[in-house]
C-alpha cells in the first residue's frame, strides 16, 4: 500500500524510444519525480500516463517487476519492448499435438 | 500450377517439373528440410556435387500481404554440417512466386575450375549468362552493373567476395524493394554452397508477371484485411519498430545484462546509450536526407522496421542497421560509435558477409590480441584483409569456430560451427537452449525467448519457453511471414488460416502453424540425425556453463536432460 506521509522521495525516470515523446514535442529522456514514500514502479507509470504497453523496467541496473518498491536516489529506465513476437501467447507454454494434415511424419 | 525449377549445373539441364505430392502443402523451411530428406544424402560434401541449393518462398508468399513475401533459401549448410535454412526479405521471394515457382534447385557441381556464371530466370524460362565483368566486385557494384544490364525491375540474389573465396562467413545477398542490396540470407554459409554450384548470381525477372490468382479471394481478402489492422493498433507494429526499429533492443538486452560486450565477457556495456534505438534515431532523424528510421525491406510491408543511415551530410551508409549487427559489431568489438558500426557493416555487406558471424569472429580475434577493443578503424583494417583475401582475412571471414581454432582463443561464442547471435545465453537463457538445440545451430531466429514469461536468470521453464518459440518460429519461417507480423495474427487468430486457404484453396485448420512448424523440426532433426548429429551437438559451449557473465553473475545451467527432451512431443 502506497505511503502518502513521510518525506517524498526523487526517482530519476530515464524514457526510451516512444516513451520520449509522450506529451511532449520534444524528446525528453529523463525526467525527475518526486514521489510519496512507498511508491512502487506501477506508480510512476500511473503518473507518467504510460499507455498500456509491454515495459521493461529496469531500476538501478535490474530488471524488476511493477510492484518493485522505489527508494530516494533511485534511477528506472522504462524501456518499450522489442521482439519478433515468439511469446506473443504470453502464459502459454505449451502447444497443440501435431496431426497429419500436412502429409509429413515423423521419421523412424 | 506451380513448378519446381531444376538448374543441373554439371549438366546445364534445365527443367521446370511438377511438384511431387509430398512437397504440395509444404513450402518456406518446411520444403528446404523436406527436399534435403528426399533427395540429398545426409553425409554429403556440402561443397560437393551431392547437396543442393534451394530457393523456397514460404506459404503466403506472392500476395504483396505484408511482411509475408519472405525467402527461404537452404541446403546441407557448409558451415554446421547440418540442415540449413536461411530466411530473408526484399524482394527475391515475392518473384520466384510471381513467375509460379515453388521452388529452385540448383543439382550437381560445375568443372574443375569454370568460371562462375549467372543464373537467369524469366517468364520465358531459365539460362546461364557469363559474368565476367563483376567477378570479384563487392556487391553493390555488383549490384549497379547487373541492374544496368537486366534493368531495375529484376531481383537479384548474389554473392559477394567473400561467398566467391568460398568464406564460411558468406551468406547471399538480395535487394530491397528499393533495389540497394541490404537484406541478406546470412547464416549457415549459403553464400559458399552458391559458390560452390558455379553461381555469382541469381537473376530474377519477373517480367509482366503479377500475384497469383487466388483460390478464395474474398476469404483472402478479408483475412488480409483483419490482419493489417490488427498490425495497425498493435503498438509494437505501428509505433516502435516503425520508429525505432530493432536498434530500441539494446536497452532491453543491457537491460537484461545480455547484450554481448568484449567477445561474451560481459552482459553489460557501459556505452549502451550511445548505440542503442534512440541514438540512431535521433541521428537518422536530425541528419536528415537519405537517413530514415522507417522503412520497408518487402514491397507492401506496413510495419517497416528496416531503416536507411546516412552520415553527417544526409548520405546514406547502408540500410538497415539491425540489433543483432549493432550487438555483435558494436559493443561486441567494444565499439561504441554508431557510424563506425554502420560503415563496418557497409563493408560486410560489400563483402557479402553474415555480421552475426563476422562480428563474433571479430571478437575472437580482438580476444587474440589482433585489434584492441573499440578500435573501428583496426576492425575495418580487417574487412579489408578479407577483401585481398590473405591468409588472415579468410581466418576472420571463415567465422568465429575457425578462428578461435586458428588463433587459440577459447571464449568462442558458436553452437554446432555457428556464431551466437546478440543475446548471451548466460542471461537469456531461454534463448541458450533453442541456441543449444535448435537444428540450425545458434540462431536467434530460430527462437528468441525475449519476453516469455519467465525469469531469463533461472533455469526452470526455459525449455517450455524455447520449444514454444522454436515451434512458432518455424513456422513463421515455413509461411514465408515475418515474425513480427506475429503481433498482427495474434490480433487476429483466424488470419493464418484464412490467409493460407484462401490463397490456395486448402483446408488447414486453427492449429496449422504449430503442426507446420513441429513437423518442420522434426524433419530437420532426422536430416541431422542421419548426417551424424548426436545429443553431444545440442549444447552451449562449455565455458558458457562454466564462467559466470556479468553484471548478474550467472552461467548457463539448464539441465541438459531437459534440453534433450525438448522435441518430445
Amino acid at each position: 500500500m502506497q505511503s502518502t506521509t513521510g518525506e517524498r522521495i526523487s526517482v530519476t525516470i530515464k524514457l526510451h524510444s516512444v516513451l520520449r515523446t509522450l506529451e511532449t514535442t520534444e524528446p525528453r529522456s529523463r525526467v525527475l519525480l518526486e514521489l510519496a514514500p512507498g511508491s512502487t514502479v506501477a506508480t510512476v507509470v500511473a503518473t507518467l500516463k504510460i499507455p498500456e504497453m509491454d515495459i521493461v523496467y529496469v531500476l538501478n541496473e535490474s530488471v524488476v517487476e511493477s510492484n518493485a518498491l522505489l527508494h530516494a536516489g533511485d534511477t528506472l529506465a522504462l524501456i518499450p519492448a522489442l521482439e519478433g513476437g515468439c511469446c506473443a501467447q504470453r502464459g502459454k507454454t505449451e502447444v497443440q499435438p501435431i496431426n497429419t494434415v500436412l502429409n509429413i511424419r515423423r521419421m523412424s | 500450377m506451380l513448378r519446381v525449377l531444376r538448374v543441373n549445373v554439371s549438366t546445364d539441364v534445365i527443367s521446370f517439373d511438377p511438384v511431387p505430392k509430398a512437397w504440395e502443402r509444404v513450402a518456406g523451411r518446411a520444403l528446404i528440410a523436406r527436399v534435403l530428406l528426399d533427395e540429398v544424402p545426409p553425409e554429403c560434401d556440402p561443397c560437393g556435387p551431392h547437396n543442393k541449393l534451394i530457393f523456397a518462398p514460404g506459404v503466403l508468399v506472392g500476395q504483396m500481404v505484408s511482411s509475408c513475401d519472405r525467402l527461404s533459401i537452404g541446403g546441407k549448410s557448409p558451415l554446421t554440417g547440418g540442415v540449413k535454412e536461411s530466411n530473408c526479405g526484399g524482394s527475391t521471394g515475392l518473384h520466384i512466386v510471381w513467375l509460379g515457382l515453388k521452388a529452385i534447385l540448383v543439382e550437381g557441381s560445375p568443372a574443375a575450375g569454370a568460371a562462375l556464371r549467372l543464373l537467369c530466370i524469366g517468364p520465358d524460362g531459365a539460362h546461364f549468362e557469363e559474368c565476367s565483368d563483376v567477378l570479384g566486385l563487392g556487391v553493390h557494384e555488383t549490384t549497379q552493373r547487373l541492374r544496368s544490364r537486366f534493368g531495375t525491375k529484376v531481383s537479384i540474389a548474389m554473392i559477394g567476395p567473400a561467398g566467391e573465396m568460398r568464406l564460411r562467413g558468406a551468406g547471399i545477398m538480395h535487394l530491397d524493394k528499393d533495389g540497394n542490396p541490404g537484406r541478406i540470407s546470412a547464416r549457415g554459409a549459403m553464400g559458399v554452397l552458391m559458390a560452390a554450384k558455379g553461381l555469382k548470381a541469381v537473376i530474377i525477372d519477373p517480367g509482366k508477371t503479377r500475384r497469383p490468382a487466388l483460390a478464395d479471394a474474398p476469404r483472402h481478402n478479408a483475412a488480409r484485411k483483419l490482419y493489417v489492422k490488427a498490425l495497425a493498433e498493435h503498438p509494437q507494429t505501428s509505433k516502435i519498430y516503425p520508429e525505432y526499429g530493432t536498434a530500441s533492443i539494446v536497452d532491453m538486452c543491457n537491460g537484461f545484462g545480455a547484450i554481448p560486450t568484449r567477445n561474451f565477457s560481459n552482459g553489460r556495456f557501459e556505452h549502451a546509450e550511445k548505440i542503442n534505438g534512440d541514438a540512431f534515431h535521433d541521428l537518422m532523424v536530425g541528419r536528415g536526407g537519405e537517413g530514415d528510421p522507417t522503412h520497408a525491406c518487402m514491397a507492401g510491408c506496413t510495419i517497416q522496421c528496416s531503416n536507411i543511415y546516412a552520415d553527417v551530410n544526409g548520405k546514406q551508409i547502408v540500410s538497415p542497421v539491425e540489433y543483432e549487427t549493432i550487438g555483435l559489431v558494436g559493443s561486441n568489438l567494444g565499439i561504441s560509435e554508431p557510424d563506425m558500426i554502420a560503415h563496418l557493416n557497409y563493408q560486410m555487406n560489400d563483402l557479402g558477409l553474415d555480421t552475426i558471424e563476422t562480428g563474433a569472429a571479430l571478437g575472437v580475434a580482438a580476444e587474440a590480441g589482433l585489434m584492441e577493443w573499440g578500435d573501428g578503424l583496426r576492425a575495418m583494417q580487417l574487412m579489408e584483409e578479407v577483401r585481398k583475401g590473405t591468409a588472415l582475412g579468410r581466418v576472420i571471414g571463415n567465422g568465429a569456430k575457425l578462428a578461435g581454432e586458428v588463433l587459440g582463443v577459447q571464449r568462442v561464442p558458436v553452437v554446432k560451427g555457428q556464431a551466437i547471435s546478440a543475446y548471451d545465453p548466460r542471461a537469456i537463457k531461454g534463448t541458450g537452449v533453442t541456441y543449444a538445440t535448435s537444428p540450425q545451430g545458434a540462431d536467434h531466429t530460430a527462437g528468441l525467448t525475449l519476453r516469455m514469461p519467465v525469469d531469463h536468470l533461472k533455469p526452470e521453464g526455459q525449455v517450455a519457453a524455447s520449444r514454444t518459440a522454436q515451434i512458432r518460429m518455424a513456422g513463421f519461417d515455413s509461411l514465408g511471414a515475418c515474425i513480427f507480423g506475429a503481433f498482427g495474427f495474434n490480433l487476429a487468430p483466424t488470419a493464418i488460416q484464412d490467409l493460407v486457404n484462401g490463397q490456395h484453396g486448402w483446408d488447414v485448420g486453427a492449429d496449422y502453424l504449430t503442426e507446420l512448424g513441429k513437423a518442420t523440426i522434426d524433419l530437420e532433426r532426422e536430416f541431422n540425425r542421419r548426417a551424424g548429429f548426436t545429443p553431444a551437438d545440442d549444447r552451449l559451449p562449455e565455458w558458457m556453463t562454466l564462467e559466470a557473465l556479468a553484471p548478474n553473475n550467472t552461467v548457463f545451467d539448464v539441465p541438459a536432460a531437459e534440453m534433450d527432451a525438448i522435441y518430445n512431443w
